[in-house]
């Protein structure tokens, strides 16, 4: 099975923020029991949230964890909130390129970047 | 480089084969990205073989070739596991695809990340059963 970090904490400076961050590889073996972590934020913190997704550490994701980044994504905008992401290496940006995601989701480079994008200091 | 993999139909078989396929691709001398798409060619469609072309355990076999800068990646399951043929995965290939973005969580393997990143992808049913998909990159 392949592994995966993930860790969800507060965004400073960003109202109704948090940051998950990512790292390892994402793919059919673990996604849908990692995926669970995320949905506990989506779909229990609320209208407004803006979630900010920090890839740094991620070497791989498959077709499936695409979709579930659309999925929260869609579940976040309906609520009034905004996702953005930031810190993907370039084969992550290949991939969330080519299926389109791009155009959903605002993707930056730092952190800061991300903060200022979710409308913080 | 001309290798072949035989794996059964289990998820867990995958991510091996992926990290095996790009170190071997690394070493061929090829650019980055095109190494990264072929990774990610080559665990969509073995995931595709695994999920809806196999019953659990069968065998599929993985072939990588490589000549001339050109890689291609086969992939071929026994069936069974869905009623799906090739002409079946072949509208999904070649759908001209939709403005709009879908928000699904399934259904960008073939369709979006294949097709995407590969220059040309073939589908076959096998007479013996099951299907080929061929992608060349």
């Amino acid at each position: 099975m392949s592994k995966a970090t993930i860790s969800i904490s507060a965004l400073s400076g960003v109202e109704k923020g948090r940051k998950i961050a990512i790292s390892g590889q994402l793919d059919e073996t673990n996604i849908d029991d990692e995926s669970k972590k995320i949905y506990e934020v989506v779909e229990k913190e609320g209208d407004g949230l803006k979630i900010l997704f920090n890839l740094k550490g991620l070497t791989y994701m498959n077709s499936k964890s695409v979709g579930y980044l659309a999925d929260w994504h869609g579940k976040v905008k309906k609520a009034k909130g905004k996702m953005v992401i930031c810190g993907a290496a370039d084969n992550i940006k290949d991939i969330l390129s080519v299926v389109g995601l791009t155009s959903l989701i605002e993707i930056v480079d730092s952190e800061d970047e991300g903060k200022k994008a979710l409308g913080g200091k | 480089m001309n290798i072949q993999f035989g794996f059964r139909a289990r998820k867990e078989e995958v991510p091996p084969l992926r990290t095996a396929v790009g170190k071997l691709l690394e070493q061929e001398g090829l650019e980055s990205k095109r190494v990264q798409r072929a990774i990610s060619i080559v665990d969509e469609v073995c995931n595709n073989a695994v999920e809806h072309g196999s019953k659990t355990d069968s065998k599929i076999q993985l072939k990588i070739y490589v000549a001339n800068g050109q890689i291609q990646i086969t992939c071929e399951d026994e069936g069974g596991g869905s009623t799906l043929k090739a002409k079946d995965l072949l509208k999904i290939i070649k759908s001209p695809g939709s403005s709009e973005i879908s928000t699904s969580i399934r259904g960008r393997g073939l369709s979006k990340i294949v097709k995407g990143f590969s220059d040309s992808v073939e589908i076959v049913d096998l007479k013996k059963g099951g299907i080929r998909i061929t992608s060349t990159l």
